[in-house]
């Protein structure tokens, strides 16, 4: 058996081009994209973080089929988004996990000794993450891209690989659901708090 | 009233959406845009670095260093810790090295992970192909069995021809054809006999010792859908490559494939000069005996 070998320093010139030129071509145009998307959902500064470098993780392993995507971009916010729903999906399994076990972490009692709405307004904002922390992937990920980010559901279909019509019906179930879920927090007075803040 | 009652959802739909929004806004706070920031440059210096070839010294260090530097890919990280694991030695008797190695959480997660599954693979059988002449192959098939016991067979035509046995400090070479034994008291004699080949591979820390004084790694590639990864390894004083494949699930080599420069110096064709394939076996009992203790223990 023979194989053919380029001289390795060819080959590891060619190598670092193709990487550096996928960073400045894929990678750089939405760095700021990725931070805002991941920071919109997960919302915890260290969290943040690691859900970045999942997802830089994941965009590495999958470098050459997001090169050959039709619209790159797109599939690496959505895998930016897909880190962020499972960080959230940790967080909610563990708030209520908290929740079963009567705990609270150290930040909600400093924030509570603080200043009663506050903490009013944190948990009201920690149910809604909570929320959509329990939606199926599909749902959560429609109604962000939906609702949150607002992009056409033309761009959805086409990020998440599936028919117009199917991410009408998910952002229709998912709103459903967390309406729901919230209706608690629409009919109280947390919705003039946020307005107001 | 059909009517009242879709307003009434259509309202209930918009403060859900409002709702959402107000949570979810875009307020990225500059002090973690600033960190994310470093983080994007961090990658991108690795994804640029990544690929220039390492110097790998004596130091354990420089593996911690390559592990760094392959951060952004857990998965290969785990695959390269398990070689960590061999190169240490430290598979066999993890708890000291361990303590040394694991500086952070993710590689103490990694290390402890790859032991409790290599302390199931308590042996380990290798079989080797070594293409000939004529397009004929020699084979071997090496045992070990336990950090000083194993057995290595030359195979010729289907059966063993020589066989090298080790039992702790005795060392005994066996020919099948004449009968003849001969006893050694070190391994070093070895060397000048058809087993030299064999030295490499008597155990996983001979194996891993060899790897890491001898072998620069290159560069991995995913395969078979990211369930392995082929590591890529060069000897440039030997003008040899190394092709390991390893396991992603169980982070144990699967096949190592040796290929050296031909003949002809020139074309830079490097050919297929050894193939060893692994079969790492588990102990069943002892694993089971784990399993029913920690079911005790939840229940």
């Amino acid at each position: 058996m023979r194989i053919a070998v380029t001289a390795p320093g060819d080959a590891e010139a060619l190598q670092m081009a193709t990487e550096k030129s996928l960073y400045e071509r894929l990678i750089a145009p939405v760095e700021s994209q990725m931070m805002r998307t991941i920071w919109r959902i997960v919302r915890h500064d260290q969290l943040a973080e690691d859900t970045l470098q999942d997802a830089l993780a994941i965009i590495w392993q999958k470098r050459s089929r997001i090169r050959h995507h039709p619209n790159p971009q797109a599939l690496i916010l959505k895998i930016c988004l897909n880190c962020a729903y499972d960080s959230l999906r940790r967080q909610s399994r563990q708030h209520r996990q908290q929740s079963l076990a009567g705990l609270t972490s150290s930040a909600d009692q400093e924030v509570g000794k603080n200043i009663s709405q506050e903490l009013e307004l944190k948990q009201a904002a920690d149910e809604v993450l909570n929320a959509i922390g329990r939606l199926p992937r599909s749902q959560a990920l429609a109604v962000l891209m939906r609702i949150v980010q607002r992009q056409p559901y033309e761009d959805i279909a086409r990020t998440m690989g599936c028919s117009e019509t199917t991410v009408r019906i998910h952002v229709s179930r998912g709103r459903k659901r967390l309406s729901q879920r919230l209706a608690h927090l629409q009919n109280s007075s947390h919705e003039e708090s946020f307005n107001a803040k | 009233m059909p009517n009242e009652n879709n307003l009434d959802e259509h309202n209930h739909d918009t403060k859900t959406d409002e709702l959402l929004r107000q949570v979810l806004k875009d307020d990225l706070p500059p002090q973690v845009e600033a960190r994310m920031k470093a983080q994007f440059m961090l990658f991108r210096e690795n994804v640029e670095r990544d690929q220039q070839p390492l110097k790998i010294s004596a130091a354990m260090a420089d593996w911690r260093r390559f592990f760094n530097l392959k951060w952004a890919v857990r998965r290969e990280v785990l695959a390269f810790s398990s070689l960590a694991m061999i190169v240490a030695g430290a598979f066999l008797h993890v708890s000291g090295h361990r303590s040394a190695m694991a500086e952070t959480l993710s590689f103490l997660n990694s290390s402890l992970s790859v032991a409790a599954k290599v302390r199931y693979a308590s042996s380990m059988e290798c079989r080797m192909r070594f293409p000939a002449e004529n397009g004929k192959h020699r084979s071997s098939i090496i045992r070990w069995v336990s950090p000083d016991v194993a057995r290595v067979d030359l195979i010729e035509h289907g059966k063993p021809s020589q066989t090298l046995l080790i039992y702790g400090e005795d060392i005994t070479l066996a020919d099948h054809f004449s009968n003849d034994f001969l006893k050694y008291q070190s391994l070093e004699p070895i060397k000048e006999t058809d087993f030299a080949f064999a030295l490499e591979f008597l155990s996983p820390i001979a194996l891993a010792t060899s790897m890491y004084e001898k072998w620069k790694p290159q560069h991995f590639e995913l395969k078979a859908h990211g369930q392995k990864a082929a590591f890529f390894f060069l000897n440039n004083g030997e003008k040899a490559s190394l092709e390991m494949i390893v396991d992603l699930d169980t982070q144990l080599p699967l096949t190592l494939k040796k290929y050296s420069l031909g003949p002809s110096d020139v074309e830079d064709v490097y050919e297929l000069a050894m193939e060893a394939q692994f079969l790492w076996n588990e102990i069943d009992l002892l694993k089971k005996i784990d399993d029913q203790t920690q079911q005790g223990r939840d229940e």
